[in-house]
């Protein structure tokens, strides 16, 4: 949470609850961007829908992301709400680092071998999320990309 | 009279029923449908999709019968990964999560199983038996759902989400409104102009939302449960694995109207052009929520939630075929993926499929019976095992977890940018949950945009741009208005 204090006022701004709806925001303007050239028929249901859409976004930044109270007030909440991720479960873990990052590099590198890769993906994922035993490693993604190369590839002809 | 049972077509249907191919099509129909549908993200559409070129070289009954099976152990098998990972395995089992998955971390994970497959077979068998015998009446009221009670329809589903999941109304909203945007990228409807594209072609056929579906709820909760070392919280099972199996199968027994009232919902919705199981069990379980002494107990792990879930999401099953095979219009996504099945396999769904293929038709609806008493049998007896794969540590689950979305994902058009929107849409789950959004709101927003859209241009083409007019079409359209101001109003006080 950030504070910023003008006068008697101070603006409260929630960082968590800002994320959405300004990537909302950030979609509508592409989206208006884009489409901005387009007959009214095309646009016949999807403007209204973008108009409300961003209504909304604006309404939650206003009601929910940020608030202005007096400086009392405001002294007054700090001292009986911690406010943080008390909602939220707990993600931001050593092992979750390393599954976003092996995610991304798998993703990145699929499309150069997809079997092969995806091998090693599981492999190494199962490792950092805590497997040690070699040959649990070897099994697991052996029999995983045999199983999903056999299932997609083969029989449902999927061009991976 | 539509045509369903003025057919002299039931007895030729048995006899067809009862040969060994056929048999053998619905045992392991059923069989690869929960293999398929317990996937994460694997929805009875895509396990119709990727089986229907499988069935090509079968016979014409065989192969639908089989599609059919494995559509209901599909539909069935979604609730699976649903209770034991919090992940859905397909649209119509994102509200078995809400309670399903709290009562597997509390050590029950063989007692929800087990309601969610008894629940599950006997409302397929009632659905069934009402696909049957109510067919043509239901499906002639279901012809009164023009294009505005289809819009309305679905802006009803957005707006009961934030009141069923007991979340803000106004996030409730933005998620959903921004699920109805997303539907509206690629071609419109009206001149086929492309909306939103961003200068790539695939999404001329718009944004998937089985992509989005997989983006939001499975690689989204890979990301928490990659912190956890096992699913299972504590070790509170105390009962046995078969002391859980009797109890569930008692607690179905003892809650008659909770399972009558979500199979009601599940044939009704389902019977509905284009609203499946994803629209149902939302409908139902609010409901189900309304009528309960503890409201406020919902999402904390009560079985009534499971029920209410699972008996409507099996029951579309046989309302979706409703329309679907009296008057050729797909009841859900899935009887969609049917109709294509059954043009490969040169027939043409509608009024005259009766006349033309009468037998093979009535061989279709008696193998549903057959089929969820299959699903009844697997699912108590898997319950036994599927419960133990909650035990599993997490680091087998999420690396293999995370390949089948991908896969899945790439699978759904071939195309590699629907695994980078599923990667996306995994970040923008994780701002959602962080942020106390209803994740389901923008993935139903995705799912009715289709019809909402159509319904809304059609209504207001029709309607000549008066919104009077447009909004009270018919008694239909004013009584869903009023449902969804109620909606709105509860949910409003509320917060």
């Amino acid at each position: 949470m950030r504070h910023l204090t003008i006068g008697d006022y101070t603006i409260r701004i929630t960082v968590r609850e800002l994320v959405f709806p300004l990537l909302v925001l950030g979609f509508c303007a592409g989206y208006y961007i884009d489409t901005r050239s387009l007959t009214r028929q095309s646009m016949l249901y999807a403007e209204p829908v973008l108009v409300i859409t961003a209504v909304l976004a604006t309404a939650v930044i206003t009601m929910s992301a940020v608030r202005v109270e007096s400086n009392d007030v405001a002294n007054n909440r700090d001292h009986v709400s911690m406010v943080g991720f008390s909602n939220s479960k707990d993600l931001y873990t050593h092992r979750t680092i390393y599954l976003v990052t092996l995610t991304a590099a798998y993703l990145l590198i699929m499309r150069v071998a997809f079997i092969p890769v995806t091998g090693a993906f599981l492999a190494a994922t199962l490792y950092v999320l805590g497997e040690r035993r070699l040959w649990v490693l070897a099994v697991y993604a052996t029999g995983l990309t045999a199983l999903v190369s056999g299932v997609f590839i083969l029989w449902l002809n999927v061009p991976l | 009279m539509l045509p369903l049972l003025a057919s002299g077509s039931l007895n030729g249907g048995l006899s067809l029923l009862l040969t060994p191919p056929v048999l053998f099509a619905i045992i392991l129909g059923v069989a690869v449908g929960i293999v398929f549908g317990a996937i994460p993200g694997f929805s009875a559409t895509m396990t119709i999709i990727f089986l229907t070129p499988v069935t090509v070289p079968f016979d014409t009954t065989v192969a639908l019968i089989f599609l059919v099976s494995a559509y209901g152990g599909a539909v069935y098998a979604g609730s699976i990964p649903a209770i034991l990972i919090n992940t859905p395995g397909a649209p119509g089992s994102v509200v078995t999560c809400w309670d399903g998955y709290e009562l597997t971390k509390a050590g029950r994970a063989t007692f929800a199983l087990t309601v969610s497959a008894v629940v599950s077979g006997l409302a397929g068998i009632i659905a069934a038996a009402v696909l049957l015998f109510v067919g043509p009446v239901l499906a002639e009221f279901a012809l009164n759902f023009g294009p505005v009670e289809l819009f309305l329809l679905a802006v009803f589903a957005l707006t009961i989400i934030p009141a069923a999941k007991g979340q803000s109304l106004l996030k409730g909203l933005l998620g959903g409104a921004f699920g109805l945007l997303l539907s509206t990228v690629g071609s419109d409807p009206q001149l086929a102009q492309s909306r939103a594209i961003f200068g790539q072609s695939l999404l001329r056929s718009g944004v998937d939302f089985v992509v989005v579906l997989i983006g939001l709820f499975v690689f989204t909760e890979m990301l928490f449960l990659a912190s956890q070392e096992s699913i299972v919280e504590s070790e509170k099972d105390v009962s046995s694995t078969n002391n859980q199996i009797r109890e569930g199968i008692r607690t179905v027994f003892d809650r008659p109207v909770a399972f009558l009232r979500g199979t009601a919902i599940g044939t009704f919705v389902g019977s509905l052009p284009g609203a499946g199981a994803d629209v149902a069990n939302f409908v139902s379980y609010n409901e189900a929520k309304r009528w309960a002494k503890n409201p406020g107990d919902f999402g904390t792990g009560v079985i009534e939630g499971v029920i209410a879930a699972d008996t409507s999401n099996n029951a579309t099953q046989g309302g979706a075929l409703i329309p679907t095979l009296t008057i050729g219009i797909p009841g859900s996504g899935a009887t969609a993926a049917l109709l294509s099945a059954l043009a490969i396999h040169g027939l043409n769904p509608g009024p005259g499929l009766f006349q033309r293929a009468g037998p093979m038709v009535y061989a279709l609806i008696f193998s549903l019976f057959l089929g969820n008493a299959l699903i009844l049998v697997y699912g108590i007896i898997g319950a036994r095992y599927f419960g133990k794969l909650s035990r599993i540590p997490t680091r087998f689950i999420v690396p293999a977890v995370v390949v089948l979305a991908v896969v899945g994902a790439f699978a759904v058009r071939n195309a590699y940018l629907d695994v980078l929107i599923m990667a996306m849409f995994g970040v923008i789950g994780v701002v959602l949950v962080i942020s106390d959004y209803p994740l389901v709101s923008v993935v139903v927003g995705v799912i009715v945009g289709g019809f909402a859209e159509r319904g809304f241009v059609q209504g207001w083409l029709i309607h000549n741009g008066d919104p009077v007019s447009f909004l009270t079409a018919s008694s239909v359209s004013v009584a869903l208005l009023a449902l969804i101001t109620m909606s709105l109003v509860v949910t409003a006080v509320r917060d």
